[in-house]
């Protein structure tokens, strides 16, 4: 048995990870989160679930049930609710405008944009958006696309015209659409049945990817193509060329040529129920009901994090490419281990839970 | 390349499309699958569960969403009366009902009413109506905020996704597509069977899972006649009853519609058997006794549908005539498991108190639930899996 390279110890401060089959190698590229800080109705954060986290610059946003939550500094800046002008109490999505700065806010109630401290809001009554429930906005060279129960609305700033993608003009089964994502030109859509939809705008072209077993209840073979054809999210690695996209069944991602499919039964997947994925340089986190999982694509080995009973305290558990698995405890760990969404600041990472927002601590500083 | 050799390219890569299709369909009733839905009852590890996620003290309301508008507003009342009954009948005290009307389009207002009812009536749990579309819509909201949804639609791809919050009464389009298919061709041996559907998302699906029946029974295909909900055209119907000459005609349409194609049957009908899906049945009497013979016999009709109670079900006979002192109609299948829907709700009340998530729990549990549509169970994936049988029915008179 072979330890551990000493400097993962000491700069988690973590005893190695052994399992029944030796230690696992965790690479260089796998930050492991030890110290977490949570924002939670005992600080002075709304109670409940957290929907979407995003982060821009110092500034963390959080949707939830009671309003669009901004922190700075640590702490819990403002609340703003219909009140002030959002579309709706429950926050689902948050994109932040990298070219103006403007906030634009998906809710139950419509879309918002904050901007100069001013919320505007569109609905399906006062404006082109397709439905009221919003389930997730981007927004990229002054156009913002939003995924709604009714379809795919994109919405030019600059011209104030809205479009909408359906399945009256598109690929899609049914209109009900959970997420967006860009990537090398192209807007990737995660819809209900018609599982990942990609849009390329200059060519107007649409590629469908579905599940091509065809059947709801099964996945016939491990890597058949897209796991699911509902899809709850989707998102685009920009080093990778890679897009993944998450399911109630499990992961799913494609490179281009093959697809990479993960279970729990064949992983170090927490859950196959997936709320929301992300994947940047060589790591794909998953936010499951039962934890958080990140996955280092190359070198195969799982990270997933867990909040044990109630006293604060998490567990961290590794599976190595072969399928060995080894835990450990860590003092601090999420809010919760329902995780739904997250965003990354720096090396740090920031986790909607189903009972308020965690901020994960790299600790590979050196 | 050019255009000569196009053409018969392109046949050659439909050809081995379709010959790859086919072979993925084989291998998916021959195979193993790698993964399938867990059997076990399917758990929410979410949070809620704590009495400081129980709702505001005051009255527990029950959202209702269903049709109060347009060509399904008798739907919608004969729900909404149903749940008063269901109401006045329990024993829980300080719970009422929160209403949201579901529009002819599930896509603008109802969203909205769906919304209303979640997050500012904060209603412990939503029933919506036999509309396939709308408890979809509702299931993606439920899964979020963590709402129970229960449904009287009988699209069983809202409880094949994994989702923890949707429990579906009704019984599923291909178990009734495959009583239906049993009786018109093994049983009778007909041959010549119409198919009407609506052109919507109900319609698509039960005519999908018709067809898929009659596939499997190794059945010729039916003729089919395909109506536009917002605006039927019902000027077609006659030459497209005429030229099918049906044996059996099968419906799968809201019940206005099927009122109204009824209403033009004059020729070939009678004669013509006819089988009624659940969200076409508005109102019908069953009889108390045992029924072997045909419905013509009992009823002077041949109309059946299905349901899954056995022969004179107390429950359904007792709830049949408060529905009718109040309402002077016969209950259909969505004004009994919106009865149903209630009491389950109540009765969960009484054991998980004012919190969406324990109620989600108690839901999950229930087995052999007795109440007016039958003795309920929900197995693993909130489906109400009960055998089905055909029933034959009085139709109110056509109308239309």
């Amino acid at each position: 048995m072979t330890k551990l390279p000493c400097w993962l110890c000491l700069a988690t401060g973590l005893g190695p990870f052994f399992s029944a089959g030796g230690a696992i190698a965790i690479p260089a590229s796998s930050p492991l989160y030890t110290k977490w800080t949570n924002y939670t109705a005992a600080n002075g954060f709304p109670p409940g679930k957290v929907y979407c986290v995003r982060v821009d610059g110092d500034r963390v946003w959080a949707g939830t049930g009671h309003g669009l939550v901004l922190i700075e500094h640590g702490q819990v800046k403002r609340v703003f609710t219909p009140a002030d002008g959002l579309a709706g109490r429950a926050v689902m999505s948050i994109a932040v405008d990298p070219q103006t700065g403007d906030l634009w806010i998906g809710a139950f109630g419509g879309l918002s944009r904050y901007s100069g401290g001013q919320f505007k809001t569109y609905t399906n009554l006062s404006s082109g958006l397709a439905n009221d429930l919003v389930y997730s906005v981007a927004v990229k060279n002054g156009e913002v696309w939003v995924a709604t129960a009714a379809g795919v609305n994109r919405f030019d700033t600059r011209t104030e015209s809205w479009s909408i993608f359906n399945e009256k003009n598109g690929p899609f089964e049914e209109p009900w659409s959970y997420s967006i994502a860009f990537g090398d030109g192209n807007v990737y859509m995660g819809v209900w049945g018609g599982g990942v939809i990609v849009y390329n705008p200059a060519t107007r072209s649409w590629r469908p990817y579905t599940d091509p077993d065809g059947e709801m209840e099964i996945v016939l073979y491990r890597n058949q193509g897209l796991i699911h054809n509902i899809v709850s999210s989707v998102a685009y690695n920009e080093s990778t060329g890679m897009f993944w996209a998450s399911t109630y069944f499990g992961l799913s991602g494609y490179d281009g040529r093959n697809w990479h499919n993960y279970l729990t039964k064949d992983s170090g997947l927490a859950s196959d129920f997936i709320n929301a994925v992300q994947s940047r340089g060589d790591l794909v986190w998953a936010c499951t009901d039962k934890g958080l999982s990140c996955l280092n694509y190359k070198s195969n080995v799982w990270t997933t994090y867990r909040r044990l009973g109630t006293d604060g305290r998490g567990e961290i558990e590794i599976t190595g490419p072969e399928g060995h698995k080894s835990k450990t405890v860590t003092p601090s760990a999420l809010a919760h281990s329902y995780t739904l969404n997250l965003d990354f600041q720096g090396d740090d990472v920031w986790v909607a839970t189903g009972n308020g927002l965690s901020h994960g601590i790299c600790q590979l500083t050196q | 390349m050019s255009s000569a050799y196009s053409k018969p390219l392109a046949v050659l890569f439909a050809a081995l499309a379709s010959l790859a299709a086919n072979s993925q369909i084989a291998a998916a009733q021959s195979v193993t699958p790698y993964a399938a839905i867990p059997s076990s009852h399917v758990t929410y590890p979410g949070p809620g569960r704590g009495h400081q996620d129980d709702l505001p003290a005051g009255d527990v309301r029950i959202g209702l969403l269903v049709p109060l508008t347009g060509p399904r507003k008798p739907e919608g009342e004969a729900i909404l009366a149903a749940a008063r009954i269901a109401l006045e009948e329990s024993t829980v005290r300080g719970v009422s009902l929160a209403i949201g009307d579901e529009t002819a389009s599930p896509w603008g207002p109802t969203a909205d009413a769906l919304i209303h009812l979640v997050m500012d009536d904060q209603v412990i749990a939503i029933i919506t109506s036999e509309s396939g579309a709308v408890a979809h819509l509702s299931e993606q909201v439920g899964n979020r905020i963590g709402v129970p949804v229960l449904t009287l639609a009988t699209d069983a791809t809202t409880t094949e996704i994994n989702l923890r919050w949707l429990f579906r009464l009704a019984p599923s389009d291909a178990a009734q597509a495959r009583t239906f298919v049993d009786d018109i061709y093994s049983k009778r041996r007909f041959t010549r069977v119409l198919l009407v559907t609506a052109r919507d998302h109900d319609g698509r699906v039960g005519a999908s899972e018709f067809l898929a029946a009659v596939r499997n029974a190794g059945a010729p295909a039916p003729s089919t006649f395909t109506v536009d909900p917002q605006k039927p055209d019902l000027d077609a119907w006659p030459a497209a009853l005429k030229h099918a000459s049906p044996q059996a005609v099968v419906f799968w349409t809201s019940a206005s519609i099927a009122n109204a194609l009824r209403s033009r049957m004059h020729s070939p009908a009678p004669g013509v058997a006819l089988y009624l899906s659940q969200a076409t049945v508005d109102g019908y009497e069953e009889p108390d006794a045992p029924f072997p013979q045909a419905a013509d016999e009992i009823f002077g009709s041949q109309a059946w549908t299905v349901a899954s109670r056995p022969n004179g079900f107390v429950p359904a006979r007792h709830f049949a005539e408060r529905y009718r002192a109040k309402t002077q109609a016969n209950p259909g299948p969505a004004a009994l498991a919106a009865f149903d829907a209630v009491g389950l709700i109540c009765d969960g009340l009484q054991k998980a108190g004012p919190n969406r998530a324990r109620l989600r729990d108690r839901l999950a549990e229930v087995t052999a639930y007795s109440g007016a549509s039958g003795v309920i169970s929900f197995d693993n994936q909130g489906n109400n899996q009960q055998p089905l049988r055909l029933v034959p029915v009085r139709l109110p008179t056509s109308r239309e």
